[in-house]
């Protein structure tokens, strides 16, 4: 997963690459958890999270979850939650799981 | 033909060289006549074409060509003789030691290469060695031909079998990647209720195979005829695979080519054990019953009105022709007059694992293709014959509706893998249905996925537990119907009435299967599930 | 003895027979007879190939050039020929084709080297035919 901050909107991008499945989902909990406790700790204001799957072309339920106990600490700490999709498979899915009431679904 | 006889016999061999340069070309025909050869020699590779031609290349025994020649080279002259006679063999001679030259030289189907100036003895060791490979390889082909019109002779008898009406529907799906030899399909009216199909795989594609085949025809059409049950018609042929015919051939020793070497095994001087894998199915209407005997054959299926398939048996036994005695796999099913019974030789399993694909899928492309009347440019890639066999047991039902597409058995241990087994769907998915749009077919891979993971993590908890995957087809309706089942006690809860946030958050899965397929009906509290998926754009349909 | 005879004035240069009977006599197989064949095909057909050799060279046809240096290498190789050999095979190297004719002519022929060579070969070729008629006269007698 690549990180970064992109200090023109002054959020935090996580960039997944591929799918976002259960056999990576625990990895992508952990990276995203991490970076974001690296960010609060320093000096710098940011605004929220952008979930960058673009890549994927599938998101199963443990993905889902992972996505959703990010948006869960970002909320708790009052931070805004974006996530950019392309596979119109993968939009569908997360409207259909009710995603976009829990954070901004942009499809590209 | 006399003289060619002569020769072989007396040892002379008639050499075609071909050189424009005339001292290089002369000096050739000196070396050759001093190994006793009868030469003809040539200036150009249009006089080679034109010689051979006019007297025809099985007049020669070896052709030897310079490389570099004005106008059609040795390579070009190489290139020629393929596409006329590929039973002479070639040497080709040449000045330079270029490795690329050689390469081509050998790719062009020289077998072999000579640097000039050649010594007399070099020159001694490679044509007898290219003329020996003339020779065998006129050798077999002649043991071609005769292979083919012994397998034209089996075609039409297969044929013979289909002839007089049956009490039920028959379809034969037959791809024979061999000119003889392979499988068989045999079938008998023993009474206005009962039918009796045997399906038989020989070992080998040989003459001899293509003996025993016919032998075993025979065999099983006269016992048949005198009412013999299978068991010993069977336990008979055996005896005969395993004693007589295994004597007569120790006896006979030597091969075709007269050097004690059988045709289809070089160098190997061990008697060729010839093998039979058997699968009859005796089916009595009446009783709704299916006698199936197996014989070292891969296990039938029972396919039901529903379209679920259904192993017969779990081993199949040894095929006839190993051992003596040889006990057979035995078992008989109750069987629904919409059931349909279906039977393939190994070869499908072969070539389903060839493809990367599972069996069903595989069979159902095959009987999908079966209509087009066309064999397809994938189905010429088998590696052995493919044969496979759909029974109907009702001869009303003319109309193949359901038939499986893939079947498969997990356990917990695969949880890790799941993402292998999803891409092994989606390969076989993508073979049975290439017009299946993307983003379907994504839906159906994940509702896969959540499916069996469910039935892994929490509907298998001890070790034998098992979760089954089965994907139907319903040509009537153009719907792909997955069933999902483990046999785990199902969820402490019922997932069709539970809502709210927190089911929600522990079990999103099962939010995607309830939603994103066109309809869901879930069993003994989840732990059967069953998905359907209209498939859009239209796939073929079956056709009986 | 023939050998003996198969030894004229200026036979070796820089290491290199004009002509080496023995191996000669070998390619014909040992025979005289055979070897004398040979020879006299060899006056036959070789100023042939290199007139056809001295006209490509001169209208620059490097492939031309290279088939009937090609040529008389052979045919020189085959009688024992061995300084005539060596002369057209630097030839048909200096043309720089590849006999197969996949590879295109990347570099271009050494026409300098190529002249050298066709002035060679002519000398060479004269001495060559000399020295096979007082072979074959000798083993004629």
């Amino acid at each position: 997963m690549k990180i970064q901050f992109l200090p023109s909107t002054q959020m935090l991008e996580l960039a997944v690459s591929g799918n976002l499945l259960s056999t990576n989902a625990g990895r992508f909990r952990v990276e995203a958890t991490e970076a974001m406790d690296v960010q609060s700790s320093g000096t710098a204001p940011w605004l929220g999270v952008q979930i960058d799957l673009t890549d994927a072309h599938m998101v199963d339920s443990a993905g889902l979850n992972a996505i959703i106990s990010v948006i869960r600490k970002l909320k708790a700490d009052g931070k805004r939650a974006l996530i950019h999709v392309r596979d119109p498979h993968v939009y569908k899915v997360c409207m259909f799981t009710r995603l976009d009431s829990l954070a901004e679904i942009v499809q590209c | 033909m006399d003289d060619q006889i002569q020769n072989a016999n007396s040892g002379i061999s008639r050499v075609l060289v071909v050189d424009d340069e005339p001292v290089a070309r002369q000096q050739l025909v000196f070396q050759l006549a001093q190994l006793n050869h009868q030469v003809t020699a040539v200036a150009s590779s249009a006089d080679a074409q034109d010689i051979l031609t006019r007297e025809g290349s099985e007049a020669f025994d070896c052709l030897i060509t310079d490389c570099w020649m004005p106008g059609s080279t040795g390579l070009d002259l190489l290139l020629w003789l393929r596409q006329h006679d590929l039973t002479l063999a070639s040497i080709v001679i040449s000045q330079s030691t270029d490795k690329d030259l050689i390469k081509q030289s050998f790719r062009g189907g020289a077998s072999d290469f000579l640097n000039k100036p050649v010594s007399a003895e070099e020159l001694g060791v490679a044509m007898k060695r290219t003329i020996q490979s003339t020779h065998r390889r006129r050798d077999h082909a002649a043991t071609g031909s005769e292979v083919k019109q012994a397998g034209l002779v089996q075609r039409r008898m297969n044929n013979l079998g289909l002839a007089g009406e049956l009490p039920t529907s028959l379809k034969i799906c037959y791809y024979p990647h061999h000119d003889a030899g392979g499988d068989s399909v045999a079938f008998f009216s023993l009474d206005e209720t009962r039918i009796l199909v045997v399906v038989a795989d020989v070992s080998g594609h040989s003459l001899k195979s293509a003996f025993i085949s016919a032998y075993f025809q025979g065999v099983l059409r006269g016992m048949v005829e005198l009412g013999v049950s299978m068991t010993s018609i069977l336990n008979r042929f055996n005896r005969f695979l395993t004693h007589e015919w295994l004597e007569s051939n120790e006896d006979a020793g030597t091969g075709q080519n007269g050097d004690g070497v059988s045709v289809d095994h070089d160098h190997d001087s061990s008697p060729e054990i010839t093998s039979l894998a058997v699968c009859s199915a005796l089916i009595d209407l009446s009783a709704g019953s299916v006698s199936l005997l197996n014989s070292g054959f891969p296990i039938p299926n029972r396919v039901d009105g529903n379209g679920r398939p259904w192993p017969c048996g779990v081993v199949g036994g040894y095929p006839i022709g190993w051992f003596d005695p040889n006990p057979l796999s035995e078992l008989t099913i109750t069987a629904d007059p919409s059931d349909y019974l279906v039977l393939w030789t190994d070869g499908l399993e072969d070539f389903a694992h060839q493809l990367g694909i599972g069996e069903w899928s595989l069979a159902f492309k095959i009987l999908q293709v079966k209509e087009k009347r066309r064999t397809p440019d994938w189905l010429k890639g088998t590696p052995d014959d493919v044969l496979m066999v759909v029974i109907g047991l009702n001869k009303e039902s003319k109309e193949i509706t359901r038939f499986p597409v893939m079947r498969e058995i997990y356990h917990r241990g695969q949880i890790d893998q799941i993402d292998e087994l999803q891409e092994t769907w989606r390969r076989n998915l993508a073979f049975a249905f290439p017009q299946l749009e993307v983003s379907r077919l994504f839906d159906i891979l994940l509702c896969t996925r959540e499916g069996v993971l469910n039935g892994l993590l929490h509907g298998c908890p001890l070790p034998s537990d098992r979760c089954e995957l089965v994907m139907i087809f319903n040509s009537a309706v153009e719907e792909l119907q997955i069933e999902i089942t483990d046999s785990g006690p199902g969820h402490h809860f019922d997932p069709e009435t539970c809502e709210g946030g927190e089911f929600r958050a522990q079990h999103r899965g099962l939010m995607l299967i309830r939603g994103l397929p066109d309809r869901v009906e879930q069993n003994s509290k989840g732990a059967a599930i069953q998905m359907v998926f209209l498939l859009s754009p239209k796939p073929e349909v079956l056709n009986l | 003895m023939p050998e003996r005879h198969a030894q004229p004035i200026r036979n070796v240069e820089n290491g290199v027979l004009a002509l080496d009977y023995p191996v000669g006599l070998e390619s014909a197989g040992g025979i005289p007879a055979q070897y004398v064949t040979l020879s006299r095909l060899f006056i036959l057909h070789a100023p042939q190939s290199m007139r056809s050799l001295e006209l490509a060279v001169a209208a620059r046809c490097a492939d031309a050039a290279a088939r009937c240096a090609h040529s008389l290498q052979g045919a020189a190789a085959a009688i024992g020929g061995q300084r005539l050999a060596s002369t057209a095979h630097r030839l048909t190297e200096a043309a720089r084709l590849q006999l197969n004719r996949i590879e295109p002519n990347q570099i271009g022929p050494d026409w300098t080297e190529i002249d050298v060579a066709r002035d060679q070969l002519h000398g060479e070729l004269q001495e060559l035919i000399e020295l096979l008629r007082q072979t074959i006269q000798t083993l004629q007698t």
